[in-house]
């Protein structure tokens, strides 16, 4: 009986060694885990505010606000009807 | 066999040590027993873009920071109000006096840019931070001020839309909040093993508009421009499409920046479009006629007595002019815009109804459009009306309405004669699907035979008017002029006229209708000298961006 239960002992010492060890290693990698996914929140919450910051430079920039804006600082001329609605005889060789 | 043992003894005293520690962590020490492990976050969803029917952006999200400081850790106040003012351009005197030691947060400026937010962290002061605050930027600035409204504040603090499509369709722009539960660390960081759990926020829905940004840069242009040549008080001009009523431009001036909303008074805000009432003066006979047209009240080629000025009680109605041309046709009528021609017309429909075309054309009810601040106007029981009214009612005046219901009616009756809603929003789009806002049909107001008649009398109307207009050649152009005098205090001002013209083009398949009003105009009152010639140079510029290849 006793030379039985001496390596069922042995294995059942062995496996708990094993499963604390398993613990342990879960508990660090969880940790460091968490480490990682708080850098990548701040991470992509900074890219969200970048990308927002930059949108709104790209459509102030495409706006038609703005090229009014330069349009006006240019001298362009508003002066630019086509003159065919007032003249279509040229248009139709009349 | 002794050492195996010695080294599973040696493993549960080791465990013993650390749930020893850990008890006395989590009960007996001060920080850990102040310590919540588990946190609970709202995720704040997006606001839903808005866009035009080129899916040109019109509204989008921008990132704004309330600066707060923690009085605690601030260390010497003096130092830090006067290295934080400057960059806040505040006096020293008002940051300190916004600062209370006795408070463990207080909040000292709203609304600070990225770029200034990232100045002041590079004077790295201490007990100085940013909590992230949504906000919304037009492009566009104050192009279609009236037609988006702003997203202001509610009592609460949370942010809601005013007026236009933002206040309209706030719930839809809002969406829903999401929620984090997290465990984490005395340190922030979660942990893994323990409780995660989200709630995924729902963006606010994307809104496409039936809006044109080229249309509506071309009107605003040309509105300004009027209301400079003409020294308006107000004015106001709305492109359609007749055949849908999807509303291609809006421009109501003055206006506001929505980016910059509370720096303008808040009389600017209301929509004038949808929000005023006027009398409208001779752009209402086309609407009569088209109803006693399509009720055989009258025939096309009827002829009316244009003696002289007619008496109805006490009061004599007159034509503009005070020139009468004995017999005169419909389309003469409309073409000289004969109050006394109208009046016989009325007669002829009978005063029941006239009252029933009114109703049918929607007048003294809101026409439905999905902008906020709508009225409805007022239509007087009929048991309150007195013949006068019902004489006046025929040129259009003696009654409220508001320019997108004058547009409502007209498009009606040039289009076939079908009534529409108005609507400013074609689509709404989320992540996960589009909902298309079908065009809502309400009924007929006249035959589809009626609705030819009419266009080529106001064709007529427009080629044969008293003033002649510089008309882009080649199109067939159709319209109405009409100048109604103002109502001060019951009695109407002879020198304050609201000034109009509505018309379309081209005649047999119009592409786009146009309404054009001026108030109290004062370089000249006649809608013909002012309003007219406003629709004209709109007209001409729209030509040439739809591209519409002239008639003739």
């Amino acid at each position: 009986m006793k030379k039985n239960n001496l390596p069922l002992t042995q294995i059942t010492i062995i496996i708990i060694l094993l499963l604390v060890v398993a613990n342990i290693y879960l508990f660090v990698r969880g940790m460091y885990l968490g480490d990682d996914i708080s850098r990548f929140e701040t991470k992509t919450q900074q890219l969200q505010q970048e990308n927002i910051e930059l949108e709104k430079k790209v459509l102030a920039a495409e706006s038609l606000e703005h090229a009014a804006s330069v349009a006006a600082t240019l001298g362009f001329t508003s002066k630019s009807q086509p003159y065919s609605l007032e003249s279509l005889k040229y248009a139709f060789n009349r | 066999m002794i050492k195996l043992r010695l080294l599973l003894v040696l493993f549960v005293v080791g465990y013993v040590l650390v749930y020893v520690k850990l008890f006395y962590l989590q009960t007996f020490n001060s920080l850990s027993s102040n310590a919540n492990y588990v946190k609970t976050e709202k995720i704040q969803p997006s606001r839903g873009k808005i866009s035009d029917r080129h899916l040109l952006p019109l509204a989008v999200n921008q990132i704004k920071y309330r600066l707060y400081v923690e009085p605690k850790h601030i260390g010497d106040k003096e130092q830090l109000v006067q290295r934080l003012a400057p960059s806040l351009s505040l006096s020293e005197a008002s940051l300190e006096a916004r600062i209370d030691m006795s408070k463990n947060w207080v909040s000292v400026a709203a609304g600070i840019s990225p770029e200034m937010r990232r100045q002041i962290m590079k004077l790295k002061l201490n007990g100085v931070g940013f909590g992230e605050e949504p906000d919304r930027f037009y492009p566009e600035a104050s192009l279609s001020a009236h037609l988006l409204g702003f997203v202001g504040k509610n009592a609460a603090g949370g942010a809601v839309g005013y007026f236009g499509v933002e206040g309209y369709y706030d719930k839809e722009l809002t969406g829903l909040g999401g929620v984090v539960r997290s465990e984490q660390d005395l340190l922030g960081r979660p942990i893994f093993l323990g409780i995660q759990e989200k709630i995924d926020a729902e963006n606010g829905r994307d809104l496409v508009l039936t809006i044109d940004n080229s249309v509506q840069a071309i009107i605003k242009g040309r509105l300004k421009n009027a209301m400079e040549s003409y020294q308006a008080q107000q004015g106001c001009v709305i492109v359609v499409d007749p055949n849908n009523l999807e509303v291609l431009g809006l421009s109501c001036l003055p206006d506001f920046d929505p980016t910059t909303y509370y720096q303008f008074d808040e009389a600017l805000y209301k929509n004038p479009a949808i929000s005023n009432l006027y009398e409208p003066g001779s752009t209402f006979k086309p609407m009569v006629v088209a109803a006693a047209l399509s009720d055989k009240a009258i025939k096309p080629n009827d002829t009316f007595e244009e003696a002289g000025p007619v008496t109805i009680g006490e009061y004599n109605i007159r034509t503009w002019d005070d020139k009468y041309e004995g017999k005169v046709s419909v389309t003469r009528i409309l073409e000289k815009s004969s109050n006394v021609g109208m009046v016989a017309i009325g007669a002829r429909l009978g005063n029941q109804k006239l009252y029933q075309a009114l109703e049918k054309y929607g007048f003294g009810s809101p026409t439905g459009i999905d902008l906020q601040g709508e009225v409805g106007g007022y239509l007087k029981p009929k048991n309150q009306w007195y013949p006068i009214d019902f004489a006046t009612a025929t040129f259009g005046q003696g009654i409220a309405v508001t320019p997108i219901q004058m547009v409502k009616a007209f498009a009606s009756i040039i289009n076939g004669g079908n009534l529409f809603q108005p609507h400013v929003v074609k689509k709404l789009v989320s992540d996960h699907d589009e909902q298309t806002i079908p065009v809502k049909s309400l009924g007929r107001s006249v035959d589809a035979k009626t609705s030819e008649i009419i266009k080529r009398m106001l064709e007529a109307t427009v080629n044969n008017g008293e003033v002649h207009w510089a008309k882009p050649a080649g199109y067939r152009i159709g319209g109405k002029t009409g100048t109604a005098q103002i109502a001060i205090k019951g009695h109407y001002d002879a020198s304050k006229t609201i000034a109009s013209f509505i018309g379309f083009v081209p005649v047999d398949q119009p592409k786009f209708l146009v309404l054009t009003i001026l108030w109290e105009p004062k370089a000249s009152q006649w809608g013909s000298e002012t309003a007219a010639p406003l629709f004209f140079d709109i007209a001409k510029d729209l030509i040439v961006y739809y591209n519409i290849s002239p008639d003739e």
